[in-house]
């Protein structure tokens, strides 16, 4: 707890008169669905101030947020279909979001919505809470076709000390959309507060070996662990999953006809289709940012090499030319280097080249073997397994300043992948004889596992937030 | 929730646009890491924020005399950037922003 006495201080109150003509407008009841914003009293606003504060605390402070469940008739059906679901996956959305803590729901005030008298504010902010996201939920009346009814979501963001409506935003969907409204809210509210919207529209695909029969099949869900579906039906081994940087498709390694070749699927199913190669190995694919290209580690003499493929199997080339063994390609998000791990020196570590394969350097120094590099959306951060004794590790390297941090502690953690707006980490964590996924804020904290069937290895998390 | 109670005055003067000025020294404040230097250093560092949250014009208004506390300053702003767009009711084409880092 922060003491009050180093909060932030405004000195100087700023263009409070230029908008004070705005307020009358936001209203303070739920809107009507889609209502639009109404037009405004055009007063000849003087021009607006500047705006001065005071910065003396270090570090990021968490936004207090009260989530009540959402208004909803009084029904069981409707409130075990949609209102616990929609409940559930936002405060798991923003639960998980470093700019917030939510305020304790034991300590919500009854009858308090719509939150419209500085009282009703009061009993909020008494519970911890500083803003109130107050939500609606009803199903269209369709009484005659049970479950073909609209779910209409109506979400209104109260500032609890102004008693200003700051979002006002209204959803529809089908009842089986739920959840999607629920985390398009949550990225609403994120962009909201830190000007992009947050992971939770983005999917994970991952290996599975849940079908039984020594099989492993391509998976993917939701970033919460929900609505997880098979995407292949090899009945074989397929690995090694890499989402396109539009979130289309998925490349991956199968031995579906013998030898190992590399895939591609769309991320919503349907028909595989193989990359031809003159190469055998054939693993860990990895797409160019703008999905012409897949990097690979392949071989034609028997020694494992990086190379690169456009997507149809046309220009075929070999970037690396060492007799170790060069693996597991990673493209960055600029499209100009790959990183890859090499026991060029040694022990494997992550070394870095241009896309065309000349300028190698070594980029992890530290531990005896580094691994599966994943580059950061903005390409700023790498994390990799990371193992010095025991058992692999995640770390992640901050490429500007050099240094290294590891994230995870016990049992062993592999394949990193980030989050497209870079807020969080999944990977493999395996204790005991299980493999699981888990997901966490860059530096470790927050973790979640979010598979329990089978085992679940080998996460790529898609690259585009909507 | 100590957290925001300084804030509190700021609010009272019921300044519509809180959240995101709240916001705005929320992202910047989590980016500020203060040099050691002797008490009472402090530096103006004056920007402004384009309709789309897009930071321009940062400049040091008041130098703290002590260049790496300017240069840290400078970068907390640089490294929130961009910020969340300006509130729509907001009419200003940019709001001009004076931060005081002590």
């Amino acid at each position: 707890m922060k003491s009050p006495a180093n909060g932030p201080l405004l000195a100087r109150l700023p263009f409070a008169a230029a908008v004070l003509c705005s307020l009358a407008v936001l209203g303070l009841r739920l809107p009507v669905p889609g209502q639009g914003r109404q037009p405004q009293d055009q007063v000849a606003p003087p021009p607006p101030k500047d705006v001065s504060l005071v910065i003396s605390q270090e570090g990021a402070r968490r936004i207090p947020l009260a989530i009540p469940p959402a208004i909803a008739p009084l029904n069981p059906e409707l409130q075990g279909r949609l209102v616990d679901p929609f409940h559930r996956t936002l405060t798991s959305d923003l639960g998980s979001m470093a700019t917030f803590i939510l305020a304790d729901p034991s300590l919500f005030p009854k009858g308090a919505r719509p939150t419209v008298t500085r009282e009703q504010g009061d009993a909020w902010i008494a519970s911890g809470a500083q803003f109130l996201l107050d939500t609606q939920i009803q199903l269209s009346e369709t009484q005659a076709q049970p479950g073909t009814g609209q779910v209409i979501a109506v979400a209104q963001l109260v500032d609890l000390r102004t008693l200003k409506v700051i979002l006002s935003k209204s959803y529809t969907g089908t009842p089986a959309a739920v959840r999607k409204i629920a985390h398009t809210l949550a990225n609403d509210l994120a962009r909201q507060f830190t000007g992009q919207p947050g992971p939770f529209l983005s999917k994970i695909a991952f290996v599975s070996d849940r079908d039984g029969g020594q099989t492993k099949e391509i998976y993917a869900m939701d970033w919460d662990g929900e609505g997880q579906r098979r995407l292949t039906g090899h009945r074989s081994l397929s690995l090694a999953p890499d989402f396109s940087y539009d979130g289309s498709k998925i490349a991956y390694q199968s031995f579906n006809r013998g030898p190992s070749g590399i895939f591609v699927i769309a991320s919503d199913g349907g028909a595989a289709k193989q990359v031809p190669l003159t190469t055998s190995l054939n693993a860990s694919p990895s797409f160019s940012p703008d999905g012409k290209q897949i990097a690979f580690c392949g071989s034609v003499k028997g020694n494992p090499e990086i190379f690169t493929v456009n997507a149809d199997g046309s220009y075929l080339k070999r970037l690396t030319d060492s007799p170790a063994i060069d693996s597991t390609p990673r493209w960055s998000p600029n499209g100009r280097e790959i990183a890859f791990t090499s026991n060029r020196q040694g022990g494997p570590q992550i070394y870095l080249m241009d896309a065309e394969g000349a300028n190698v350097r070594r980029i992890t120094f530290a531990g005896t073997w580094n691994d599966e590099a994943s580059f950061s959306p903005k390409g700023s951060q790498l994390a990799f397994s990371c193992r010095n004794e025991g058992d692999f590790q995640i770390c992640v390297l901050d490429l500007l300043s050099g240094r290294t941090f590891q994230i995870t502690n016990g049992g062993a953690n592999e394949n990193p992948t980030w989050s497209p707006d870079g807020s969080k980490i999944a990977w493999e964590v395996r204790r005991g004889d299980s493999s699981q996924i888990a997901v966490a804020n860059p530096d470790g904290s927050g973790m979640r596992v979010i598979t329990a069937l089978g085992n679940n290895t080998s996460p790529t998390w898609s690259r585009n937030l909507d | 929730m100590g957290g925001f109670g300084a804030a509190v005055s700021f609010f009272d003067a019921d300044f519509p646009f809180a959240y995101y000025v709240e916001q705005l020294q929320a992202l910047i404040g989590a980016n500020w890491l203060k040099p050691p230097v002797p008490d009472k250093t402090s530096v103006v560092v004056a920007f402004r924020i384009l309709r789309s949250g897009q930071i321009t014009d940062v400049k040091i208004e008041t130098p703290s005399g002590v260049s790496v506390y300017d240069r840290a300053a400078s970068r907390a702003i640089y490294a929130a950037n961009p910020l969340p767009p300006l509130p729509p009711e907001y009419h200003g084409d940019a709001l001009g922003v004076h931060i005081r880092f002590q």
